[in-house]
């Protein structure tokens, strides 16, 4: 390198004597400057160049050979490659003049960038001849990124909708954007130099306290949800955060604070909460009132969901009813107001303001009531009477059922005037015809469960009154048996009296399913032993029905506590069942299995039997095995026997094969 | 001297069978076809025995077995409670009754039972 540049220097800078000495310490001087620089001949090519330059350059430019600069590439600022022809270094010896401060961007074969500022100049010698030039390349790129990155930000604080502020320790204003103008409504000019608490609120001055408290200690204050005021004065629900500032040293001088204007967020938040809120009342409520059946609890649920739904002060449901008599009574229920606030009135008469409601004309929903053209003008009150609760919003909407009459209204107040919207009335028109649906199809049941309470009465009364004949026809008969001398006479009154006692028993289950169907067969239970009425059952059996003969192999007493006269009821009805539905057999057998929590009866034929799926139906009601024609019966014993059996928890079942025989069998738990 | 037994029933065909089974074995009855009837006439003359229905035209023969019950001086009277009514055996029971008889009824049981309170 030394050589390279002892080689370089113009001769003419040597020739001189006087300046040898002088020269040296120049030579020095350019070699160690951290500034690149480098000279050319008159034709362009690289004559000398310093350590700085190669370190710029990325490169080592060859003597006499590379052109105008050691740049690898050389680019425009905006990046556009530059040809090295015209760069400022080829232009000075072009046109030998010098270039100050020209922008260029070269490119190092390690493919980084840098920007330089160049600044070439001719040299000429004492003929004003172009002899050379020298080049002093000057590296900007950390100004200038630093310039840009400025820039940057800049235009980032400017187009931020959040309010970017700054502030000293001291709570003084010191830059304000764009965005904070547009929340606060302070420009620029009106709010630099102010303190920052023209924008707290006064009940909220002390966290300004708390907030300087962590920026001096170099805490950070992130998302802290506050109010703060507009210049109009209205306030803000603001989302804060204040960092502390720095100078370059490190020490907290200030501090930058992040205020972005959430009313809109929160109001937001607030209507999803409240929607949600309603789609569940109105799930609730779609739920539970098709779920209930009886008035009552239809009109409070109903009067209580309306009423939260609508925010009204107090809400009320009242219904039209029609009872047995025909006669028109007005139910109603309450919400937000005490059963005393109204009674003390009466129910709503047909005054102007309740007229379209109960006439079923559409809803009412009024901002002032008070001011309603049709308020006011019915005796003797002309308005609300005194003690009537206070209403200024009101909503009443009709309550009409499926066949077109208004059976109810439902009413709404509140003190305050515009209280119920638009949606409201929706909401309420939409749960009301909900409700119109649910109070029809609680009239029907209440008309279903009066009838079906008439039918057991009916039953009840003619079962008495059949049985009524029935003892005397049984009574005298029983005494002409005795009297009676003729075999053939005894005979015939025999088979009457059977028949009266097939009679006796039809009534008697009629009557047994009209009280199971009520729910009212009551069972007397007592503890006894089981062996001893199956044994009883049995004898007696043996004796009227002599075409079979029922088996019973007795074991030792087996106790439970059971209704005596059902379960013998139980017995009487498989054991005949078995008898009956065996024609072409004569023997059927009954056995007993105790275990340790219950007790199995078995009763056994050899007749028709059931196809599986004649057994799948035998025990329901009505039911009779087809082919069975010839047999006499209502379906009703086998219903009655499986009732009697689940009464006491019991369970039935029955295993058959068609042509074989059937085997039916009950248990009962033994405590 | 012959036991006496009343006997409360408004069916005449009923009550004259009664009246027939129980004079056959060495009663002597006395039917009554309402309350008030009987009512006259225990006032006047205690029974050995009573048989009454529950479904009566002025009145309610469980009330009434009731009443004889709860007097002192009647209650040692054996009651029979007689009916068709399907719940009739608690409602003899509630009522106090010494025995219920269900219609239609069995005579040779009938008997036995009436007998059973003199034997």
């Amino acid at each position: 390198m030394r050589e390279a540049v002892q080689n370089s220097i113009p001769s003419r800078l040597y020739k001189d004597p006087k300046n040898q000495q002088i020269n040296l310490h120049f030579e020095e001087l350019v070699n160690a400057s951290p500034v690149a620089i480098y000279t050319c001949d008159a034709n362009g090519y690289i004559a000398y160049y310093n350590p700085a330059a190669v370190t710029l350059w990325g490169r080592e430019p060859k003597i006499g050979v590379d052109l105008w600069c050691g740049s690898w590439k050389i680019y425009y600022p905006d990046g556009k490659p530059m040809p090295l022809d015209s760069c400022p270094m080829a232009r000075t010896l072009k046109e030998g003049k010098a270039f100050e401060a020209g922008e260029i961007t070269i490119e190092r074969p390690d493919h980084t960038f840098r920007n330089l500022l160049v600044f070439p100049k001719p040299i000429f010698d004492d003929r004003n001849k172009i002899i050379g030039a020298h080049n002093t390349l000057v590296d900007v790129t950390d100004q200038k990124y630093g310039e840009e990155k400025q820039a940057i930000l800049s235009a980032i604080v400017e187009s931020s909708d959040d309010a970017i502020i700054s502030k000293t320790l001291e709570g003084i204003i010191t830059s304000w954007n764009a965005g904070a103008e547009k929340i606060f409504g302070y420009t620029e000019k009106e709010i630099i130099g102010k303190h920052i608490s023209t924008l707290i609120p006064l009940s909220l001055r002390a966290e300004e306290d708390v907030i300087i408290g962590n920026i001096r200690s170099g805490r950070k204050v992130d998302h802290f949800q506050t109010v703060r005021v507009h210049k109009s004065g209205r306030e803000l629900q603001i989302s804060l955060t204040v960092s502390p500032v720095k100078d370059g040293s490190g020490n907290i001088i200030g501090a930058s604070k992040i205020a972005r204007d959430v009313s809109e967020s929160l109001a937001a938040e607030k209507k999803i909460r409240q929607s949600a809120e309603r789609l569940q009342i109105l799930n609730n409520i779609g739920k539970v009132i098709s779920e209930k059946l009886d008035v009552q609890s239809i009109l409070q649920h109903v009067t209580d969901a309306t009423t939260q739904i609508t925010g009204a002060a107090f809400g009320a449901f009242f219904y039209n009813k029609i009872d047995e008599r025909g006669e028109s009574y007005t139910l109603f229920t309450l919400s937000g107001a005490p059963r005393e606030a109204f009674e003390k009135f009466g129910m709503p008469r047909n005054t102007a303001v309740f007229e379209p409601t109960f006439s079923g004309k559409g809803v009412m929903r009024v901002a002032d009531i008070r001011l309603d053209p049709r308020y006011g003008h019915n005796k003797p009150n002309h308005g609300m009477p005194e003690g009537h609760l206070p209403v200024v919003s009101y909503l009443a909407i009709p309550v009409i059922s499926s066949s077109g009459t208004v059976i109810g209204g439902l009413f709404f107040g509140h003190p305050e005037a515009g209280v119920f919207t638009e949606e409201h009335e929706d909401l309420v028109s939409s749960i009301s015809s909900q409700a119109a649906i649910a109070l029809d199809n609680s009239k029907l049941f209440e008309d279903v469960k009066a009838l079906s309470a008439k039918k057991d009465e009916f039953i009840a009364l003619a079962s008495h009154e059949l049985k009524t004949p029935l003892t005397s026809i049984k009574g005298y008969l029983q005494v002409l048996q005795r009297t009676e001398r003729d075999h053939m006479g005894k005979v015939f009154i025999t088979k009457t009296l059977n028949q009266v006692e097939k009679l006796n028993d039809l009534v008697t289950d009629l009557l047994d399913i009209s009280r199971i169907e009520a729910g009212k067969l009551a069972l007397e239970k007592v503890t006894f032993n089981l062996v001893d009425l199956v044994l009883e059952v049995v004898e007696n059996l043996n004796y009227t029905h002599q075409s079979h003969h029922i088996l019973f192999d007795s074991g030792n007493a087996v106790m439970i506590h059971a209704d005596r006269q059902r379960i013998e009821q139980v017995l009487i009805n498989l054991l005949t069942n078995a008898v009956k539905y065996s024609p072409h057999a004569n023997q059927v057998w009954v056995n007993l299995q105790p275990s340790e929590n219950n007790v199995t009866v078995k009763v056994k034929d050899q007749g028709i039997g059931l196809t599986t799926e004649q057994q799948k139906h035998i025990f329901t009601r009505f039911y009779r095995a087809e082919g069975a024609f010839n047999i006499a019966g209502l379906g009703l014993g086998l219903y009655l026997t499986r009732e009697i059996v689940e009464r006491h928890q019991g369970c039935i079942g029955v295993s058959s094969e068609a042509g074989k025989g059937s085997e039916f069998y009950f248990t009962i738990p033994l405590n | 001297m012959k036991k006496i037994i009343y006997v409360v029933e408004d069916n005449i065909d009923i009550s004259e069978l009664i009246q027939y089974l129980l004079s056959e074995i060495g009663f002597e009855v006395f039917t009554f076809g309402n309350l008030t009837d009987f009512q006259q006439y225990m006032a006047i003359n205690q029974p050995d025995l009573i048989v009454m229905d529950i479904m009566l035209p002025d009145g309610n023969g469980q009330q009434m077995c009731q009443e004889i019950k709860l007097n002192e001086v009647t209650k040692h009277i054996p009651l029979l409670l007689m009916s068709a009514h399907a719940n009739g055996s608690s409602l003899a029971k509630e009522g106090f009754a010494d025995e219920f008889i269900t219609k239609p009824f069995d005579i040779d049981n009938f008997t036995a039972r009436v007998q059973a309170y003199f034997s």
